[in-house]
């Protein structure tokens, strides 16, 4: 059977989709409902390729890593498929993990216009009517549960800095004072003043 | 002062910036490569980062200390890159629900 082919293109990269559509879910023939196979190019860097299971945590990997980044939070995206980090502001370190066993990990930089193009091309594969899959969380894109973490560690970072710094100071100040007074010297005053 | 943009307005600026950006996009793409190569090809990054302090002197209140963080050529390029950056990711069909998305969690 005939596989059909999708590609989405954004300036420097394409992302190509393989399958075959599921005709008892009565999907035209162009469509693509089961994907084989996938194919992101990047002129000038390696090949990407690898089955459906592989294509979503990627394309999450890389929502998650650009909503990060652009909220200036720390923009670091480690799992088991994909790790990406940023190594200044404009380039980024993408390791690609193979679920092979000896096969080394790809590394990747790449720069921020090369990020938005993959991103662009994924978003043109989520909004394709041609491809039915599960559709990646393309909204803002951080899981409910990491974002109300990152909120409570920042709540309870302004809510325990304050007092902590209160108190903080305090402490020097009071013992500044401390090394001014000298009690020994206070109590030979007090006799002097008091003889008996 | 305070800025009192409604509701509707917001979303009206938030539908010009999205399709202006889908227009822009191979500029704004250049202007960020050109950031990224800025030993082999810096003069598009410059001729942006000159332009964008005219327009703030131009257009905004340059006695702010926001302002004036704008102005500083060498603190800018953290605030223009990010901008960039939130514009070439929301040329999208559904860049509008992206970039009020990004702009909400500011």
């Amino acid at each position: 059977m005939i596989q059909n082919k999708l590609s989405f293109h954004q300036s420097s990269v394409s992302l190509e989709i393989i399958g075959l559509p599921d005709y008892s879910n009565n999907d035209n023939k162009d469509q693509i409902s089961i994907i084989s196979e996938w194919k992101l190019t990047i002129i000038d860097k390696p090949l990407i390729e690898g089955k459906i299971d592989h294509l979503g945590p990627i394309m999450n990997a890389f929502y998650i890593y650009s909503s990060l980044l652009i909220k200036n939070e720390n923009p670091i995206y480690e799992s088991r498929l994909i790790d990406i980090k940023a190594d200044n502001l404009y380039i980024h370190n993408i390791v690609l993990k193979s679920s092979k066993e000896n096969v080394k990990p790809l590394i990747l930089k790449i720069g921020n216009s090369l990020l938005s193009d993959i991103i662009n091309c994924f978003d043109q594969l989520n909004e394709s009517s041609k491809v039915i899959t599960k559709k990646t969380g393309l909204s803002i894109n951080i899981p409910k549960k990491v974002r109300f973490g990152i909120n409570n560690k920042v709540k309870f970072f302004n809510f325990i800095m304050p007092p902590f710094i209160a108190i903080c100071s305090l402490i020097l100040l009071s013992s500044t004072f401390i090394y001014f007074y000298n009690p020994v010297e206070d109590k030979e005053r007090n006799e002097l003043i008091n003889p008996k | 002062m305070k800025n009192n943009i409604k509701i509707n307005e917001f979303n009206a600026l938030i539908k010009i910036t999205v399709e202006m950006s889908r227009y822009l996009y191979p500029y704004i793409r250049r202007i960020l490569q050109s950031k990224e190569e800025l030993d082999k090809d810096k003069v598009i990054w410059n001729d942006f980062n000159k332009r964008f302090v005219e327009l703030i002197k131009e257009r905004f209140n340059v006695d702010s200390m926001r302002v004036k963080k704008l102005l500083n050529q060498t603190e800018n390029d953290e605030i223009i890159i990010r901008s960039l950056l939130t514009l070439s990711l929301c040329i999208s069909n559904q860049g509008y629900q992206k970039m009020k998305a990004y702009l909400i969690d500011f």
